[in-house]
C-alpha cells in the first residue's frame, strides 16, 4: 500500500469505494475531493484546453461511480484513475487528430504553450524560469510530458506511474530523464547559459 | 576537450537512478567538469520549479457541472422506489399496500399528471405521510380526551 492509499483520515480509497458501493454517497464526495485536482491537472497537460480537461474530469468520475460495484480492492486506486484519465484524454486527442487530418491534410495545430508572465523590472528571474519551464513542459512529446507531470508535479512514485501508464519502470525512467533534460536545457537557454556540450 | 556526458545521464545521477559504479564515475566527473556541474545545478533548479509548479484546477462552473452530473448519475442507478419521482406502483410498494388500496386513496395523494401519467414526488409524499401521522395522532388524542371526559361525567352523575 502506498501512502496515497492510506492517507491521514484512515480511510483508503479502496475503503471509500467499498462504502460507496454499499450505498454511502458521501464516500464518493471524499473520493472526488481527494483526486479531482490530480485528474484535472493531468488531463490539462494532455488535452490542454480547460473546457476539455473539465469534460475529461467529469467522464472519469462518472466512470468511477459506475465501476464501484465491480471495483476490485487491490490498493491501486490512484493508478487506476490515472489510467482512466489517460484513456479519456487519448480518445479525445485521437478523435481530434483524425478530424483534423480529414479536414486539412497534415496541418499541425500549434497550441499556445503557457501565458508568459510579464514581470517588470529586476524580479524577472523567478517568473521567467517558471514560464520557461511551463513552455518546455508544453513542448515535450506526450509520453515524456505525462511522465514528468505525474512524477514531478503529482509526486507519484515510479511503480505507480508504470502501473497507470502500463509500461515497464525502465521506460518510465527513460522518459522521465529525457523530459528533465529537455526542461533543464530550456532553463539554461533562458538564463543565457551557452550549452557547449554534446547533446 | 568535448564532454561526453549527457543531460539525461546527469538527470539519472541526480535522482540516484544510475548503476552504483557509474554514479561514482559521474560524481568524480562533475567535481572536475565545470560545465557538468553547471548543468547539474540547472537540473536542480528545474526540480525546484517543478516541485512548486502550479497545479491547474478546474473552474467553479466545471466543478458544479461535474458534481451535478455525478449526483444525477447516482440517482439514475438507484433501485426502483428510490427515485425522486415515483409512479403509483412505486408509491404502493413504498407504502407497503396493494395498488388497489392505493387507488382508493389516490385522490388524497400529492400527485401531478405528466404525459397522461400520474407521478408523485418522493419529498412531497414524505411530507404527506408526516401530515397524516400528525392528523391521526391528534384524532387519537381527541378520542381519548372525549372518553376521559365521558368517564368523568359518569362519575359525577353517580
Amino acid at each position: 500500500m502506498s501512502d496515497a492509499d492510506r492517507p491521514t483520515g484512515g480511510l483508503s480509497d479502496d475503503d471509500l469505494m467499498a462504502m460507496f458501493a454499499s450505498g454511502d454517497r458521501d464516500a464518493f464526495d471524499v473520493i472526488f475531493d481527494r483526486h479531482h485536482v490530480m485528474v484535472y491537472n493531468y488531463a490539462r497537460h494532455l488535452v490542454r484546453r480547460a473546457a476539455e480537461a473539465e469534460e475529461v474530469m467529469q467522464d472519469v468520475f462518472l466512470a468511477v461511480a459506475r465501476a464501484a460495484a465491480v471495483y476490485v480492492r487491490r490498493g491501486r486506486f490512484r493508478a487506476w484513475i490515472v489510467s482512466m484519465t489517460r484513456n479519456a484524454c487519448f480518445n479525445r486527442l485521437n478523435a481530434e487528430r483524425a478530424r483534423r487530418e480529414t479536414q486539412t491534410g497534415s496541418a499541425i495545430l500549434m497550441l499556445p504553450a503557457t501565458d508568459r508572465a510579464t514581470v517588470p523590472g529586476e524580479d524577472l528571474e523567478a517568473g521567467e524560469t517558471e514560464s520557461a519551464v511551463g513552455a518546455a513542459l508544453a513542448a515535450l512529446p506526450e509520453r515524456q510530458r505525462e511522465v514528468l507531470v505525474l512524477y514531478a508535479i503529482e509526486h507519484m512514485p515510479y511503480r505507480e506511474i508504470a502501473e497507470a501508464l502500463e509500461m515497464p519502470i525502465g521506460t518510465v525512467k527513460t522518459l522521465l530523464h529525457r523530459a528533465r533534460a529537455a526542461v533543464a536545457r530550456t532553463i539554461a537557454s533562458v538564463r543565457g547559459e551557452e550549452d557547449r556540450h554534446a547533446v | 576537450m568535448p564532454c561526453e556526458v549527457t543531460y539525461e545521464e546527469l538527470s539519472e545521477f541526480a535522482l540516484g537512478d544510475c548503476e552504483p559504479g557509474r554514479a561514482a564515475e559521474l560524481a568524480a566527473h562533475v567535481a572536475s567538469c565545470r560545465e557538468c556541474a553547471a548543468r547539474l545545478a540547472g537540473l536542480e533548479r528545474a526540480d525546484v520549479v517543478l516541485d512548486s509548479f502550479p497545479r491547474a484546477a478546474p473552474s467553479a462552473a466545471g466543478m458544479l457541472q461535474t458534481r451535478r452530473a455525478i449526483s444525477q448519475s447516482i440517482d439514475d442507478r438507484r433501485p426502483p422506489g428510490e427515485h425522486e419521482i415515483m409512479s403509483l406502483e412505486e408509491v404502493a410498494r413504498y407504502l407497503r399496500i396493494s395498488e388497489e388500496d392505493l387507488q382508493a386513496i389516490a385522490d388524497q395523494l400529492p400527485s401531478f399528471e405528466i404525459a397522461g401519467r400520474i407521478r408523485v414526488r418522493r419529498a412531497r409524499l414524505v411530507e404527506w405521510i408526516e401530515q397524516r401521522e400528525l392528523l391521526q395522532m391528534r384524532e387519537r388524542m381527541r378520542g381519548e380526551l372525549t372518553r376521559a371526559a365521558r368517564e368523568d361525567d359518569g362519575k359525577g352523575v353517580a
